[in-house]
């Protein structure tokens, strides 16, 4: 009976975890089959096979300038975000100051960043601030949207981390600077990576932000990609989305890389 | 290992956390050398004042004087003292011999001194074969162990432990006080044990401090502390306590009645508005009813209400005439047979005047 049960369970969680997969997956896989496509309009199935789209798009210097751009901005906005981000969750999590816990709920909850009025209103500042810098304000931009994911993540993580460590090394000689650098940092690896990828991720393909402080000489891919939608739909457009596709998910990959989500895991054999 | 004894000065220390008072008005002195047991309920203030000493709670008002010098407001990574805490927090990603070292590479030392250093504290604990360890990989008491080298290896001039063997399972426990207290004699380092457990507070310290609410209650030997306690807080803290309310009785300045009992003390009583008479269990005598006639003072007769073995010693739960209970302790010597006394036997219970402690009411 029980056996019964637990096989039904099996089966049902295959099932279930496989649907979601497929439903996932499945327009990534349907960007990847398009960009192949041999015709002039974007076709669903592929009709033909080629890689003349790849051909264009990797010679075409308004698009490699945006995927440069956005890689450019991507990695910059990460490390913002982890140098603004990791103090304030420090603060968060350690700190005593009046409000605390309800700052902490407030950031730690789910919020909604109404990133077009966000956009919008740092436009206004920036502009009225004289900065004219498209690229100094789409970081500025894109870290603003991106430190709350460091925040939460490294929040969350620093809450499990015994703070009693942290008083144990302080006690052994450590100050407060070495004392991060030593044994909270090492702790809170994970959570930091976990950050950075989410900050890298969103900072790849964010198009609020853009359309508010990118101007005609520079465009991030997403901005850009959405232009070329309006002017022409051939399949160049899939064939640039699953560039972007591989791009993100490799940098994602390199920046878990670099912050040591591995050596973290691996510390304690 | 060698360490200097050192003095160690707390005058008048508050804590404040926003309106109410952690700790209030702590004053103690601590001889070069000796073990101080800070024991009360939780939440009577014992971490928060371990925490001042050591420089992770800053006071709001008060000084901590080490050797004469003030050190109230010295950084805690410049204070040099060792700190145990109740889970170890040793440094999961480093090896028992890393987070050993720790404190020496803080202290800039040269490699092959702090080499030496290890081997020789891990020794101390008897945990040398296991230096390429992490955390993970020991037990409880092991670990404690390697929290107890890493504490020591720097040469503190204090060390502090905050309910160290707590995590502990009971033998363990009695046996790891043992040996922090042989260590912390050979090394004469001063130190500080907080603690909620009288029994770990009696056996390890020389001096033992009761808290309550913040403040001292009383401090004193763990002998003074347990048979001359000054209140009745104290006195039940400390293990069980026959409490009796007392008037003065008209029949001499040395008696004291609670309803039919009188009891009478060495000396003239102390003037308290109302004395209360403290008798400990192990002070209770108890004989059959037949054999012993229950008139008279520091006598009383009782009927058994329950008997619990407790290997060496028998617990003897009765009640008195008046309703109110009574326990007595009773050592059990094998080579002299064992007693019939069963539940619902009528006894009475007698003891010496000398085991008569007056608190005040
Ligand atoms: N950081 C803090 N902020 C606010 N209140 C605190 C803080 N630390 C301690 N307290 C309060 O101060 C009082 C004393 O706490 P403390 O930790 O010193 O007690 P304790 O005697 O060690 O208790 P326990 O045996 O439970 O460990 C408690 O009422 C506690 O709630
Ligand atoms: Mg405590």
């Amino acid at each position: 009976m029980s056996l019964n049960l637990d096989r039904f369970r099996q089966w049902f969680l295959a099932v279930f975890v496989g649907g979601v997969l497929i439903f996932v997956m499945a327009p990534l896989f349907v960007t990847l089959a398009m960009s192949f496509s041999d015709s002039y309009f974007v076709a669903f199935p592929p009709q033909g096979l080629t890689i003349r789209w790849y051909q264009q798009i990797l010679t075409d210097r308004y698009f490699l300038s945006a995927l440069a751009l956005s890689g450019y901005l991507a990695f910059g906005s990460t490390i913002c975000a982890l140098l603004i981000g990791i103090p304030a969750a420090m603060a968060l999590a350690r700190g005593r100051f009046p409000g605390r816990t309800i700052l902490q709920g407030i950031i730690l909850s789910p919020l909604i960043f109404p990133e077009l009025v966000a956009g919008l209103a740092l436009m206004q500042v920036l502009s009225a601030a004289g900065m004219v810098d498209a690229r100094l304000n789409l970081l500025i931009g894109y870290t603003l949207v991106a430190a709350p994911y460091v925040v939460r993540a490294v929040t969350t993580s620093l809450l499990l981390v015994d703070a009693n460590l942290e008083d144990a090394a302080r006690t052994l000689g450590a100050n407060r600077f070495v004392t991060f650098w030593k044994v909270t940092l090492p702790q809170i690896a994970p959570g930091v990576a976990a950050g950075a990828v989410f900050a890298f991720m969103i900072s790849f393909d964010n198009l609020p932000m853009a359309l508010w402080l990118a101007d005609s000489r520079y465009s991030p891919v997403p901005l850009m990609l959405m232009r070329q939608l309006n002017s022409v739909f051939d399949p160049s457009i899939p064939a640039m989305s699953t560039v972007i596709i591989i791009l993100a998910l490799s940098g994602a990959l390199v920046v878990e890389r670099l912050v040591g989500m591995r050596r973290a895991a691996s510390l304690q054999p | 290992m060698s360490t200097k004894s050192a003095a160690l000065r707390l005058e008048g220390l508050y804590k404040q956390y926003g309106k109410s008072a952690a700790v209030q008005d702590v004053s103690l002195s601590i001889e070069p050398g000796s073990m101080v047991a800070l024991l009360g309920p939780s939440g009577c203030g014992k971490t928060t004042c371990l925490r001042m000493v050591a420089g992770l709670v800053e006071p709001t008002a008060g000084a901590i004087v080490l050797d004469g010098a003030d050190i109230t407001r010295v950084p805690v990574h410049k204070r040099n003292v060792g700190m145990l805490f109740q889970n170890y927090a040793l440094f999961p990603q480093l090896t028992v011999a890393e987070n050993v070292a720790f404190g020496l590479k803080m202290r800039r030392m040269a490699k092959a001194e702090i080499a030496k250093r290890i081997a020789k504290a891990l020794q101390m604990v008897q945990l040398h074969s296991f230096s390429d360890r992490y955390p993970s990989q020991l037990s409880g008491g092991q670990q404690q162990r390697v929290a107890l080298a890493r504490a020591l290896v720097i040469e503190p001039d204090l060390l502090l432990l905050d309910e160290p063997l707590g995590a502990l399972d009971k033998g363990l426990r009695e046996s790891m006080q043992v040996e922090l207290r042989l260590l912390q004699r050979k090394l004469g380092i001063t130190t500080i044990m907080v603690t909620h457990d009288q029994d770990e507070a009696l056996t390890m310290a020389d001096q033992v401090i009761v808290m309550r609410d913040g403040r001292i209650e009383q401090g004193g030997t763990p002998k003074v502390i347990y048979q001359k306690p000054n209140s009745q807080f104290v006195a039940t803290f400390l293990g069980a306590s026959n409490l009796f309310h007392c008037q003065m009785d008209a029949a001499g300045p040395n008696i004291l009645r609670s309803g039919p009992f009188r009891f009478t003390v060495d000396g003239a009583v102390p003037l308290t508005a109302n004395p209360v008479i403290c008798l400990r269990p192990e002070s209770i005598s108890i004989a059959a009813a037949s054999a012993m006639n229950a008139e008279g003072p520091n006598r009383a007769s009782a009927t058994i209400e329950q008997v619990i073995y407790r290997g060496p010693v028998m617990h003897y739960h009765m009640k008195l005439e008046t309703g109110q209970p009574l326990v007595a302790y009773e050592q059990v010597r094998p080579l002299h047979g064992s007693r019939a006394i069963e539940v619902g036997d009528a006894v009475v219970a007698h003891w010496e005047p000398s085991s008569n402690h007056i608190l005040p009411g």
